[in-house]
């Protein structure tokens, strides 16, 4: 079913290389905390945030349980403003559709906004295997094209790249600029891809786009971004494609106020994106500008199956990222080794529903629990409960290893006698303090090499904090 | 594609039930700061306009539009001067742009013109709360030319700024029965953090927006 081949399953090795990678650390070393400083700073200048993230899981609950009235509602209104809806089980379904629009248009290029729901269907390589050239607009998403890369993070897709390897992408790519150039500062980096991208947007014959919202009530599809390209690439071909997917739509532009309040600060940090635009059907006879096709192609892909279901919550996803910037396991492998699509938190919670817990059982163990996601998430998803409940699965699914789960059917024969608990502990600290008594620490401990190889393991005290306190008489709270 | 219809609204309405998700009231809150007396409302709007990078003037009637662009425009700080300006909207047609004309700027309404180093319009409304533009498609304005020129000048009536963003919809719905094509919330100049998160003003939209309030 994926259509882009995942590598879920290496995430550990994938790991390990993102850990060894020196040019990925200094990358993610030089995001550091800026999205989660930026974040805590919009928060704290508004005060009824944490009412607001109540408010819109409220909306998206509602809208789970009346899914099909509102698709029903968002599709009539799309038709009456001239448009056309079509509906996909499957990313194959998907490919197909808007490979048939695009071929109803006689397209030779598709200029295309940030959507990673085509990531998820790997439209840019078929169509280019059709003959229709694809091009990403999105300066993150053009420089990854260029580079024959995927997005590493949702919203900054290309943050595991410095700015020294996007001088480099743009020298080797942009061949009809001769002779040297001045391309040392960001500016000259944005302004070059600017030109090169200005006509490509002239010359497009299809803009596809994504979107963050659908709106029920007006059939609008609604796109939240800062750079103006996603607004060229759905203004200036005669025939706009909206790909998104069936959980979208919420019931009225009320609604869309409430989530727009929280998307950019919990993105960015931003109050508001440079735009958030709505398009609602064609353009109209007098309109100087604008598409004279709107379709509407959305994908379901294994999200119906999860209605219903204790997971369900999943689906209220806003795509922010903030998850992902709050977590410690993003911050230290990036968004590459989660090998699929979605990275970080959310990646971990969705993609076995999407593809499968056999091809991606690693992803929720890709956690600390430290529960940070869950913390920051603006439509409150029980990230960690759910991932806690992707790995119940892959252990009563025979998913882990025969060793693993040996070792956790002991632990639970520990965990539920507390005699043998004690026993073993007692044993195991006398043990190791009569065997590191004189260094207090060890360079070298069976089963914890992944530990001793970085650093020195302390060595404990003599007695189990149980009985030392058991010997004291409890604890006295004075 | 009905099969694939058919298929999804099948595992819809077979699944959605299955489990009840706990759904509070839906309530709909409109935060504090963003609900000022009538009177302080400009100032918030500008505010939060100037912080989104967007500058402002300010002009007694819609007649003076072209001496303020001119003003604008001549700006001794301005890196490169402006050649071509593409009128765009069907109220500014018929001011007198003789004045930025004899600043050597190519003024014209002409449609294809809608690529041209500055852009200028009417706004629909603006919103106090973030401090953002409604711009949208209408008869004889291109909305192209919203995001194509490097300086985007836009006109505001004073008394149609609102306070948030449900009043501009509902503005919107009254004006129109269906919605435009487009409507668009513009919060200052176009931008992007994609290079290191260098936060970069003027990607693939206008790299300055400046409000002429009236």
């Amino acid at each position: 079913m994926p259509a882009i081949k995942s590598t879920c399953n290496e995430f550990r090795v994938n790991a390990g290389d993102a850990i060894r990678n020196r040019q990925l650390q200094t990358s993610l070393a030089k995001l550091g905390d800026g999205f989660q400083a930026s974040r805590a700073a919009a928060v704290k200048e508004l005060p009824e945030f944490e009412q607001l993230r109540d408010e819109a899981r409220n909306i998206k609950r509602h809208v789970m349980t009346n899914l099909d009235t509102y698709l029903v509602q968002f599709e009539e209104k799309v038709l009456e403003s001239g448009g056309r809806v079509h509906w996909a089980s499957t990313p194959q379904q998907a490919r197909e559709t808007i490979l048939s629009i695009c071929r109803g248009a006689c397209a030779k290029t598709v200029t295309k906004g940030k959507s990673m729901v085509s990531e998820e269907i790997g439209l840019n390589d078929f169509l280019a295997e059709q003959g229709i050239e694809p091009v990403e607009t999105d300066l993150g998403e053009y420089i990854l094209q260029l580079r024959k890369e995927a997005p590493s993070h949702i919203v900054a897709p290309a943050v595991h790249l410095s700015q020294q390897q996007i001088r480099q992408t743009f020298v080797d790519a942009h061949t009809q600029f001769a002779g040297p150039r001045d391309l040392s500062t960001a500016e000259s980096l944005v302004d070059e891809a600017r030109k090169v991208l200005r006509n490509r947007f002239f010359q497009a014959d299809v803009g596809i786009t994504g979107a963050n919202y659908l709106i029920a009530e007006t059939g609008s599809t609604v796109i939240v971004t800062n750079e103006g390209n996603g607004d060229l690439t759905q203004t200036l071909p005669k025939v706009h494609i909206v790909l998104t997917t069936i959980e979208r739509v919420i019931p009225t532009l009320r609604d869309l106020s409430a989530f727009l309040r929280l998307l950019a600060r919990s993105a960015t940090g931003q109050e508001a994106t440079a735009y958030v635009s709505l398009s609602t059907g064609p353009k109209r006879e007098q309109d100087l500008h604008g598409p004279e096709e709107f379709h509407v192609v959305l994908l379901d892909n294994g999200r119906s199956k999860l209605l219903g279901t204790e997971d369900q919550d999943v689906l209220n996803c806003i795509r922010c990222g903030a998850c992902m910037n709050h977590c410690p396991v993003y911050a230290s492998v990036g968004g590459h080794a989660y090998g699929w699509v979605y990275p970080g938190p959310i990646g971990a919670a969705l993609t076995p529903a999407l593809i499968g817990l056999q091809q991606s059982a690693d992803l929720p163990n890709a956690s600390t629990f430290c529960g940070r996601c869950v913390q920051v998430c603006p439509v409150k998803i029980p990230l960690t409960d759910i991932m806690r409940r992707w790995r119940s699965r892959e252990h009563s699914g025979k998913l882990s290893s025969p060793l693993q789960r040996a070792l956790l059917r002991l632990w639970a024969v520990c965990a539920l006698h507390p005699h043998v608990y004690h026993f073993i502990a007692r044993l195991g600290v006398l043990i190791m303090y009569r065997l590191g008594r004189r260094k207090n620490r060890f360079r070298f401990l069976l089963f914890a090499q992944a530990w001793t190889q970085y650093r020195d393991f302390p060595a404990p005290q003599p007695k189990t904090f149980h009985a030392v306190i058991k010997k004291s008489g409890g604890i006295r709270y004075e | 594609m009905s099969d694939a219809r058919r298929a999804i609204f099948s595992a819809i309405s077979r699944n959605k039930k299955k489990i009840a998700m706990r759904c509070g009231k839906i309530t709909h809150t409109i935060p504090l700061h963003a609900r000022p007396p009538d009177r302080q409302l400009q100032k918030l709007f500008e505010e939060k306009a100037i912080a989104s990078s967007a500058t402002i003037d300010h002009i007694g009637s819609l007649k003076e539009l072209p001496d303020a662009v001119r003003r604008f425009l001549c700006d001794h700080r301005r890196r490169t001067a402006p050649q071509r300006l593409f009128i765009n909207h069907p109220l500014l047609t018929p001011l007198d742009w003789a004045t930025v004309n004899e600043a050597s700027v190519d003024v014209s309404a002409d449609p294809a013109f809608f690529d041209a180093d500055v852009g200028i319009t009417c706004a629909f409304c603006g919103i106090a709360e973030t401090g953002s533009l409604v711009l949208l498609s209408e008869t004889g304005v291109s909305s192209a030319a919203y995001f194509l020129p490097g300086v985007l000048i836009v006109a505001l009536p004073k008394d149609q700024i609102v306070p948030v963003q449900e009043t501009a919809w509902a503005k919107v719905q009254r004006a129109y029965s269906r919605l435009p094509r487009t409507v668009t919330l513009v919060t200052g100049p176009s931008r992007t953090g994609d290079i290191e998160q260098k936060l970069v003003i003027g990607a693939h939209g206008p790299r300055e927006v400046h409000m002429v309030l009236i």
